[in-house]
């Protein structure tokens, strides 16, 4: 083995882990069974690649970009969303092991569909490459669409599935067909190559060469516009977010999302940053992804409104945050010119977005999740009372809604400030506006969650389901309060968190 | 003490944190942590106040230290004239406001915690002197009152506390994004720290900053880019007045709340509001605060505020929707008086925040006490009080002079300063106001009338006067009522030199 590729294949540490863990969960489901030490097993076996991967990703040394194997680049940008990927994954494991919905037979054959869609999403984060692009998300995609229909037996699961499986497929083939006039116009799977052409076929393309690009571009966003769920590709995700097993969401909400935008910056940013592309295309897609952004928050946070189920109502506001992750894409776009730091201020907004929506995110599902294993709670309605009956899942409950809707001292505030200051600094100042009166909206539904928990019920206690906590949920609970002490602590503390999406930045 | 600020605002935090490791059931033991939670902060405000010195310039008890670096954000506080008298008030009445509590028995543990962390947030306002500070403890009042409101209040508390909520937080989001845009507009200027409150009203002022850098030549849609912000910050504080036409979440939000909760919305959630409009909006924004037009609009909002509430106090039939009207009409005095620009105006303004920061929460608190006996508070159910509660009576009478400006009464004084130095400047609009001092006067002589004179009222034949603890809670406040209207002096010694200050930037 020579040694660059000892080199390579070291940046590829925490991807192995991954795939290390698939083999192991995969061979120990088919030699143990299905019995009570197979999950053991699997479940110990899954977070122990996740622990790994993280540990290895710790080591990596990301102030000089490199690259492995010629198609990914071992950035600081590729780290940054490596750990939230998996970092991500390990609390769905984790989640997934308490979920009672997941059948005890089929429980085991869950992790290794988790670790290959974190694998999936690593990949797609790290490269550059179309073609590492589309088998990244496909390796995303596949495991995802078998996730949700996860409960077999439940028929909104396999509707879940079967749509997701639909509309996922048409938006790779999208996107693919996008890739393919990308590739005859540039003739290379590179991104910077493509940027090249792309400005070629504007200026001297001709009317022909100016649909192409519009075409490709549209097809590609398209795509990409699916997999987060930004306005008008996003009616599959309400039905499948809440057909989905609740870990599955949680996973669809934060690390898919997660993957979605890291793909897209990185598009944006190596086909048309790169270069100095012609302004007047810059700004016409910068203010489209604009509109995109306002219409995306505006539509999620409005349906969200009429929500009575707590899945779907978070599946609708996570569109809304879909939104307003796009400012930032639509702040990067706005730059005129070679103006790098403005790219950089959108890119940094979407970043610091991203890190405070994962905790508002993944802490809230922890909450619902733990709330339906103890009380079987899903509705509005059945949350009634139980901010009373277990008051600490209650209070972080509260926590994680108010970073979500932006309150401080959360760390949903600390993004949202970002999201704010980069669109006035770039003059898109109406999207300022229109973005804070949405965070209005966006309190007036999440508050629903704790009038129920609090303001309602009758003072009868309601009868846990489980009376007594084993230890797998005390863990999950505990990883929820670790959740619940970071967001606090981020919204008061966040200089380094600045610090490190500033050196993740492309 | 070097750090004197500091430990105003975060000795409730260590009550948080204490009654939190409680168990749930040790209720005495968490009121008694609260209450001495409470009280080294009354005592440290009282020594503020006592070591505060009025002829010198500028802020005290300065504490400033890097916070976030990467943003510029400090921790910066300090006090002047205008926000001691108002922390020391706040230190009173959550002090009180925690024996006023004292009945309250379901979740003790959670209602506690909550209070405490209220008067974080609330002390944290008047001392931050860092915008993003500033809005931090701005919005941690947020969730303690929602839930305040909302678990612990009467029958219609829930749309009360979301209707409390969404109103704010329109407010705040656009406070927001006028910080957002000073603080885009100061780093562009190369500012390093560009939410310090002081050094961006010197810039602001002196017209240094003026958002050129951010929008074209410093307009937008044709108005000046510091107009803008200005009125994106008077929404957000006339919302938390309220100023009429933002006020309709107040009687909602009083009639719901428990007493003691009334008592702090009323007695100092309200000034914040008007603190923020004397601390951001004219001493930041001289120039726009004090345009012709701007100002006599804020002049007429005042008025329209002092008439309107007084009408509709008059017109109402509950006791505590009666005080909560009448506190909208009271806060119109400082928005008239502060937009009249004199030294009699202001100080005047700064008065009527404390005065009636006390009287109010004293009529609060007497509601309270007849809401707990008769479990109702229809002002025509009663008569004759008097006869029965004769010590009581006379602790309301106190607080309903004082709220009606009877000369020896705290409140008289600031009114009348009000007036005078509004009359320099809008003679019309100050004489229409004294239309709202004689409704004021009709409805609270009418109110004391029908409640507490004429013949009693044979089913409260039995009603017993007022016990002890509600006496410890409501004798403070009716001292103070009197003794602000005697010897103004003490308060305004304070006030007036941090307000001639602010006088000078329109010199």
């Amino acid at each position: 083995m020579s040694p660059e590729m000892l080199t390579d294949l070291q940046a590829l540490m925490p991807e192995i882990w991954l795939v290390a863990a698939i083999v192991v969960t995969l061979t120990a489901d088919l030699i143990l069974g299905h019995g009570r030490t197979a999950r053991t097993v699997t479940g110990v076996v899954a977070l122990a690649g996740v622990v790994g991967a993280l540990l290895a990703l710790g080591e990596q040394d990301t102030s000089v970009p490199a690259r492995a194997f010629g198609v990914l680049s071992v950035d600081g940008y590729a780290w940054f969303f490596r750990a939230l990927i998996i970092s991500a994954t390990g609390l769905v494991i984790l989640y997934g092991i308490i979920f009672r919905g997941l059948e005890d037979r089929t429980r085991n054959e869950f992790h290794p569909m988790l670790l290959g869609a974190a694998f999936g999403g690593c990949l797609l984060v790290s490269t550059d490459n179309l073609l590492m692009l589309v088998l990244g998300m496909e390796m995303l995609s596949l495991p995802s669409y078998i996730m949700a229909g996860w409960q077999k037996r439940e028929r909104r699961s396999a509707e879940a599935a079967l749509k997701y499986l639909v509309y996922g497929a048409l938006a790779s083939g999208l996107m693919l067909f996008g890739f393919s006039l990308l590739y005859g116009m540039s003739g290379s799977l590179w991104l910077p190559d493509i940027g090249l052409a792309i400005t070629e076929q504007w200026e001297l393309g001709g009317e022909l060469g100016r649909m192409l690009v519009v075409g490709s571009t549209v097809l590609v966003f398209a795509g990409i516009g699916f997999k987060v769920a930004a306005f008008p590709f996003h009616f599959w995700a309400p039905d499948v977010y809440e057909g989905s097993p609740a870990p599955v969401t949680a996973m669809l909400a934060v690390a898919s999302k997660a993957a979605g935008i890291g793909l897209l910056l990185r598009f944006v940013d190596g086909a048309f940053l790169g270069m100095v592309v012609s302004e007047d295309w810059l700004a016409r897609l910068g203010s489209v992804t604009a509109v995109i952004a306002a219409v995306t928050m505006t539509y999620g946070n409005i349906t969200a409104v009429k929500q009575t189920n707590v899945k779907r109502l978070l599946a609708y506001s996570s569109i809304a945050h879909a939104g307003f992750l796009l400012m930032g894409v639509a702040v990067m776009l706005t730059a005129t010119g070679d103006d790098r730091a403005a790219v950089e201020t959108g890119q940094q907004a979407t970043l610091m977005y991203l890190a405070t929506y994962y905790f508002g995110t993944l802490g809230a599902f922890g909450c619902l999740m733990a709330l339906a294993d103890r009380f079987g709670a899903e509705d509005l309605d059945d949350y009634e009372g139980l901010g009373r009956q277990a008051p600490w899942i209650g209070v972080m409950f509260v926590v994680f809604l108010a970073s979500l809707t932006g309150l401080p001292p959360t760390a949903g505030f600390v993004g949202k400030w970002f999201v704010f200051r980069a669109a006035i600094s770039s003059g898109l100042d109406w999207l300022a506006v229109v973005a804070a009166l949405n965070a209005a909206v966006a309190l007036f539904y999440y508050m629903k969650i704790p009038v129920s928990l609090f303001l309602r019920g009758g003072d009868q206690p309601r009868v846990a389901d489980v009376p007594g906590l084993g230890l797998v949920p005390r863990v999950a609970n505990l990883s929820i309060l670790v959740l619940a002490a970071a967001t606090v602590w981020l919204g008061l503390m966040f200089d380094d968190l600045i610090a490190w999406v500033n050196a993740s930045l492309l | 003490m070097d750090h004197l600020l500091s430990l105003i605002v975060f000795t409730p935090l260590v009550g948080v944190l204490a009654v939190m490791m409680m168990p749930r059931d040790a209720k005495d033991a968490m009121r008694t942590v609260a209450a001495v939670a409470t009280f080294v902060p009354l005592v440290l405000a009282t020594w503020l106040w006592w070591q505060y010195d009025p002829s010198g310039v500028g802020y005290q008890f300065i504490e400033q230290g890097s916070w976030i670096a990467a943003l510029g954000v400090e921790y910066h506080v300090g006090v002047d004239g205008l926000s001691i008298p108002l922390i020391w008030l706040s230190t009173l009445l959550l002090f009180l406001g925690v024996f006023a509590s004292w009945k309250i028995d379901k979740g003790v543990k959670g209602y506690m915690m909550l209070l405490l962390l209220l008067e974080v947030g609330i002390n944290g306002v008047f001392c931050a002197l860092d915008f993003f500070l500033f809005y931090v403890f701005w919005e941690i009042m947020l969730l303690p009152m929602y839930f305040l409101i909302g678990v612990w209040g009467g029958p219609r508390r829930e749309y009360a506390a979301i209707k409390f909520f969404l109103y704010t937080l329109a407010g705040s989001v656009l406070m927001l994004l006028g910080i957002v845009a000073v603080y885009l507009a100061a780093t562009d200027l190369g500012v390093t720290t560009p939410f310090n409150i002081p050094l961006l009203s010197e810039l602001i002022s002196s017209g240094q900053l003026d958002g050129s850098s951010l929008v074209n030549e410093g307009t937008l849609l044709g108005w000046p880019f510091l107009k803008w912000i200005f009125v994106f910050f008077f929404i957000g504080f006339a919302i938390k007045v309220p100023i009429v036409p933002f006020h309709t979440w107040l009687p909602d939000a009083h009639v719901e709340a428990p007493t003691p909760i009334s008592v702090i919305l009323a007695g100092i959630l309200l000034k914040l509001g008007c603190y923020g409009i004397l601390r951001i909006n004219i001493q930041m924004f001289p120039q726009v605060a004090s345009e012709p037009a701007i100002a006599y609009t804020g002049a007429m909002l005042g008025l329209i505020a002092i008439v309107y509430g007084a009408f509709v106090a008059m017109a109402q039939t509950d006791f505590k929707r009666l005080v909560a009207y009448s506190s909208v009409s009271h806060m119109g005095y400082v928005l008239l008086g502060a937009s009249a620009f004199t030294a009699a105006g202001l100080s005047g303004a700064a008065m009527q925040m404390f005065t009636h920061g006390t009287s109010s929460a004293l009529l609060f608190l007497v509601v309270g006490v007849v809401y707990d006996r008769a479990h109702h508070r229809e002002i025509e159910g009663f008569g004759g009080l008097a006869n029965v509660a004769p010590i009581y009576t006379g602790v309301t009478t106190v607080g309903m002079f004082a709220a009606l400006g009877l000369p020896s009464m705290s409140g008289f004084v600031s009114e009348a300063l009000v007036i005078i130095g509004s009359w320099q400047v809008y003679p019309v609009l100050a004489s229409l106001a004294v239309i709202g001092i004689v409704i004021t006067a009709a409805f609270i002589l009418w109110t004391l009338q029908r409640v507490f004179l004429g013949p009693l009222n044979e089913k409260y034949k039995d009603f017993p006067d007022a016990d002890r603890r509600e006496l410890f809670t409501m004798i403070p406040l009716a001292f103070l009522c009197l003794l602000f209207g005697v010897a103004p002096a003490l308060l305004l010694n304070t006030i007036v030199p941090t307000i001639e200050s602010i006088r000078n930037l329109f010199a």
